[in-house]
């Protein structure tokens, strides 16, 4: 285990950079407490096994893992609750029907809850990262950490484990596809 | 310089060397365009904070795992064991290690056990959900704590069948041949899963810590 004064440390250093990237992957403070809380306990154990200036990322890349496994678990409880017959509600926020976009939307369950809403305004903060949320993975994770938690490429590349060109092409994909899909949205109220 | 306030051009010139383009295209070459987008946007969004609570959770948890396995008078083992279990129970289990390593020993001759239920049933299985139980079941069997392993889910679960059913039936058979075979045949399997795993992930794939010592 860590000693205590450095696991504190180390916790005020990265506790809102976690909490926040927990928060806007699964949308829900609670579970995004509670996976905070077990990414840090995790680095409690682990001790000095992860280096310390590489910790952040550490911390991120773990969090974010254990994000996706939660929305996984929840995208599976969901399907074997599901009545195939039905179609599934809780398309995403364009009309497309989850049950005929297979795994490639694996972690859209997460937009569940947003399934029926509708963009408002196209210009609005809640609706841009409302829209980013909607993007596949790995884009979604990119773009939220560059534009929301403004961390420099090389550490979403860490983060991520993608190179730094793979880390600008990524993200100039999802700046272009979350655009689109906020003009798409606006055209549509109009 | 003499600089005409109508004109939009820089005093420097730059503007000379600017390429027209579409004013349909918002985005520039570089896709500076998009960015601003974004910081125009977003520029007085404060991500959320990290309540005062959970910090305070978090290391109250921290001190009870820490007092639950600090040695001394007050932990379990001490108070509850009498100290000839800490001779006996090595022992025992030594000599039942042996007994089971031994290819002559009690269990020789026997048929090795049935194949676990949840790795043969990804056989019909076609969905995420049998995908993502065996790939936890593996994790875990190979001892890779899954946590620090980057992979793309879609990945994974876009992964060809066979490719997944062909790891469960390596770990099972792992399993299924350790009592027989030594510890160096099944580092070899080990490693072989490790190299098949790494495949079934795609790349780029980075493998944490955990996946240096399982097995």
């Amino acid at each position: 285990m860590m000693n205590r004064p450095a696991f504190t440390w180390l916790v005020n250093e990265h506790k809102n950079a976690v909490y926040g990237l927990a928060v806007h992957l699964l949308r829900n403070q609670e579970d995004a407490q509670d996976v905070v809380q077990d990414v840090f306990l995790k680095l409690w154990r682990k001790g000095d096994e992860v280096e310390r200036s590489a910790c952040g990322v550490w911390l991120m890349r773990v969090c974010r893992n254990a994000c996706l496994d939660l929305l996984r678990r929840r995208r599976v409880r969901f399907r074997h609750n599901a009545d195939p017959s039905v179609t599934v509600r809780g398309a995403g926020p364009f009309g497309r029907d989850e049950r005929d976009s297979g795994r490639e939307e694996l972690f859209d369950l997460s937009d569940e809850g947003a399934g029926a809403r509708r963009i408002e305004e196209a210009t609005g903060v809640t609706e841009v990262i409302e829209t980013m949320r909607t993007l596949k993975e790995p884009q979604r994770s990119v773009i939220l950490l560059r534009e929301l938690h403004h961390l420099p490429y090389e550490e979403i590349a860490g983060i991520l484990d993608l190179s730094l060109s793979a880390v600008k092409v990524t993200l100039h994909r999802a700046r272009k596809n979350v655009r689109q899909r906020l003009e798409e949205a606006k055209e549509a109220q109009a | 310089m003499n600089w005409d306030q109508n004109d939009s051009r820089h005093p420097d010139g730059m503007d000379e060397f600017q390429v027209s383009k579409d004013p349909g295209d918002a985005r520039d070459e570089d896709g500076l365009d998009d960015a601003r987008y974004f910081r125009e946007r977003l520029g007085a969004y404060k991500p959320p904070q990290c309540p005062e609570e959970l910090v305070h959770q978090i290391l109250a948890r921290a001190d009870e795992e820490a007092e639950a396995i600090a040695p001394g008078e007050d932990s379990l083992h001490g108070r509850f064991l009498p100290w000839w279990t800490r001779v006996l129970v090595p022992a025992a289990a030594l000599v039942l290690m042996l007994l089971l390593l031994s290819p002559s020993g009690w269990r020789s001759g026997q048929p090795l056990p049935p194949a676990p239920a949840d790795l043969t049933s990804s056989r019909s299985g076609s969905s995420a959900e049998p995908c993502a139980l065996e790939l936890e079941e593996i994790f875990r069997r190979l001892g890779v704590d899954r946590a620090e392993v980057v992979y793309d889910d879609a990945t994974i679960c876009a992964a060809a069948e066979d490719m997944r059913i062909a790891l469960a039936l390596m770990v099972q058979a792992m399993e299924s041949t350790e009592r027989v075979i030594g510890r160096e045949t099944r580092g070899r399997i080990s490693e072989t899963l490790r190299k098949g795993l790494g495949s079934e992930l795609g790349s780029p794939t980075k493998r944490g810590p955990g996946l240096q010592h399982g097995g």
